[in-house]
């Protein structure tokens, strides 16, 4: 699939270069611009989603008996796809909002995409706690009989309150970008209407700028304690309980590292696909990819450094029960599982970002896919051993996901799939104003000289400079060169 | 003659000193004693179980003062031994009343014994009863770290502080909002 984009645009140059980045980031907004491939994407997704749908209502009639879910293995295939999308909103938190604070430069036109994929896992991950609780109607007592010292409200209450910081920090950076479509004429009515609403009457002035980035600053800061709080009382949810397997003091960093390393790959992959269908690639260019798969490979070993701990510490004392959950994993019914996730979803990945060979961007993006199916598998065989492990002299518990599940989870996965597109297709994916104030800077700063800026950060013309390459914006900023026309690989921070 | 007087002297010290002394008894037939014992027939473990036991003589006559042990066997160490876990005197009725509280669950039999006295015969009798598990009633007593000060608040505080930073946030979006209602023109450019 391929968005259909006025071939002139590449033909504007020079000064015209913000007007290119406009008409590019803008086309695939305009009516039409999708063409039949484009429709049919959303048509086939909607039809997933649909029929998951009916599955969720057989569900209710029928009661979870319809799924391979028992009294004894009581969490599957819904909490292992909660765990999973809680994971991938942390990309937004990270690149966007931790980039933000340290002023990465190279981050400007990826943050829309990372910040959506926020608000979108979100949902999709909060809504599938509700669909394996069977009855939906009673989420409701959690609010009318709250139990403080239950982590199930903790966790209520911590994933809420980042859906709505989430959402408050993508509407921000989006005021002036929406601002701009409200004027556009090429527009629909009713769509330039919803763009007057968001755009909060933005008018570029001073005051307004300065207020707007005082906004996004602080959400910045506030979002990323609130980020790391919802992994870490996701992870309680399992390591306040007396079972093997989960009864770990170290699951709160172990899943926030986790949540990352996922949420990294998550935005490599989305980055790539927009990339490739909305010819973003004079933007998101392949620094970009090299930079997050340098992020992916640290989150990476860090990740591999976890599990080996918990395991390691673990396979050592091997208590009763401990030892029988530690066979299953590794030689017993959830070994291929396990061995998927160990080698497919870690030791492949990093071996891929590893080698200067392998890290390009088909191998970043390979390895990112990777992960991600690696880090689902990983959720699982958290979820579902522990459950299935006896906690009296009993048979091991039996679980498999019905048609049901798997069309539930087929649904989360194509309704993730379908929001994205649909938010894609109403709001710029890259976020104009930021990159146009990243060349801004670029053409009115000092050269870099050297030295920290009175905040304690490196000048940004050091940004994008760090894996040894010569940049163009690199030199000595000259009055003449100042004054020269400045492409938008200047401030995307590509060596080109 | 005080050779011979010195001799009889002699048997009857040893007679006396002898061990067990002189049993007068002894020469006559010992009069034999029956042991009857009730208890309950199940009990649930470390509850205390009350044994009661009658000692009568042939004749049906109650025997008062005469000490009853209650025994039961235990395993030690992979040996079997009996161990006296009561002990009472009976009443004038010949009525003794003894409790022990078994800690084993399973089949248990106690047995309680009269050793003989006073030309009474020993007589025991057994009881068999079932202990079973005890049924733990659940009990809110307080466990792990108890800190009286860490009240709800502890996790209300810190989300109430991010809701009201978002509300901050929303203020200076609104201010934004106001900015560009007094801008010469609302619809200006970006």
């Amino acid at each position: 699939m391929s968005v259909a984009v006025d071939p002139r645009i590449d033909q504007i140059s020079g000064d015209g270069a913000r007007g290119r980045l406009r008409q590019r980031v803008e086309a695939p907004l305009r009516p039409g611009a999708w063409g039949v491939k484009g429709r049919l994407l959303v048509a086939g997704l909607s039809l997933i989603v649909a029929w998951g749908i009916f599955a969720w209502i057989h569900q209710l009639r029928s009661g979870l008996a319809v799924t391979g879910l028992s009294n004894h293995v009581s969490w599957g295939l819904y909490i292992t796809n909660f765990v999973f999308f809680i994971g991938i909103s942390h990309a937004g938190t990270l690149v966007s909002a931790i980039l933000r604070l340290t002023h990465a430069e190279w981050r400007r036109p990826i943050t829309r995409l990372a910040e959506m994929i926020t608000v979108v896992a979100l949902v999709i991950g909060a809504s599938m706690v509700v669909v394996d609780m069977g009855r939906p109607d009673r989420l409701l007592n959690v609010l009318r009989f709250p139990h403080l010292r239950s982590p199930i409200l903790w966790d209520i209450l911590s994933i809420s309150t980042y859906i709505l910081g989430s959402l408050i920090y993508l509407l921000l950076p989006l005021v002036p970008d929406v601002a701009a479509l409200r004027d556009s004429p090429s527009l629909g009515r009713l769509r330039r209407r919803i763009y007057s609403a968001l755009s909060l009457r933005w008018a570029g002035l001073p005051a307004q700028r300065a207020d707007l980035n005082k906004a996004i600053g602080i959400m910045a800061v506030v979002i990323v304690p609130v980020a790391v709080s919802v992994h870490t009382v996701v992870s309680w949810i399992f390591g306040m309980t007396l079972r093997e397997g989960w009864n770990s003091t170290i699951f709160g960093p172990y899943f926030v590292v986790g949540a990352i390393f996922s949420g990294i790959a998550g935005i490599i992959v989305v980055m790539a696909i927009f990339r490739r269908v909305y010819h973003l690639e004079e933007y998101i260019t392949e620094k970009h990819f090299r930079y997050l798969g340098s992020l992916l490979l640290v989150l990476g070993l860090l990740y591999v450094y976890f599990t080996a701990s918990e395991y390691i510490t673990v396979g050592y004392k091997l208590r009763v029960g401990d030892d029988a959950l530690l066979s299953a994993l590794l030689v017993g019914r959830y070994a291929p599982l396990f061995w998927a996730f160990a080698i497919g979803g870690t030791v492949v990945p990093i071996l891929l970002l590893a080698f200067r060979r392998t890290r390009t961007i088909p191998g970043i993006v390979t390895a990112a896919i990777l992960v991600n199916v690696g880090m689902w598998l990983k959720r699982f065989v958290i979820v579902v051993p522990s459950m299935a492990l006896p906690l009296m002299p009993w048979e091991w518990g039996t679980y498999r996901p019905t048609w049901v599940e798997w069309s539930i989870t087929a649904a989360a996965f194509s309704g993730f799939a379908l929001v994205f597109v649909l938010l894609a297709r109403f709001f710029p994916v890259i976020s104009v104003w930021e990159v146009e104030e990243g060349w801004e800077r670029v053409e009115a700063g000092p050269p870099f000289d050297g030295r920290v800026d009175g905040d304690g950060h490196l000048d940004g013309h050091l940004d994008g400079h760090l894996d040894g390459h010569r940049d163009e914006h690199l030199e000595p900023v000259t009055r003449a060169n100042r004054l020269a026309p400045k492409g938008p690989a200047a401030a995307t921070g590509d060596a080109g | 003659m005080r050779a011979r007087l010195a001799a009889v002297a002699l048997v009857a010290l040893f007679l006396v000193l002898a061990p067990g002394g002189i049993d007068t008894a002894a020469a006559s037939p010992a009069v034999s004693t029956e042991l009857s014992i009730s208890a309950p027939t199940a009990t649930v473990a470390g509850r205390p179980v009350t044994v009661h036991v009658v000692l009568k003589d042939r004749a049906g006559k109650p025997v008062a003062d005469a000490l009853i042990r209650l025994v039961t066997n235990v395993t030690f160490i992979g040996a079997d031994h009996e161990e006296v876990v009561d002990e009472a005197q009976t009443d004038a009725s010949g009525k003794a009343v003894l409790t022990f509280a078994p800690t084993d669950t399973g089949a248990a039999t106690v047995t309680a014994r009269f050793t003989g006295a006073r030309g009474l015969a020993p007589s025991e009798a057994s009881f068999a009863f079932e202990v079973r598990a005890p049924i733990v009633a659940y009990h809110p007593t307080p466990v792990g770290i108890q800190a009286p000060w860490a009240r709800s608040y502890f996790i209300v505080v810190p989300f109430m502080g991010v809701w009201i930073t978002y509300l901050v946030v929303l203020a200076r979006a609104r201010k934004v909002r106001r900015a560009g209602a007094r801008a010469p023109s609302p619809q200006g450019s970006s």
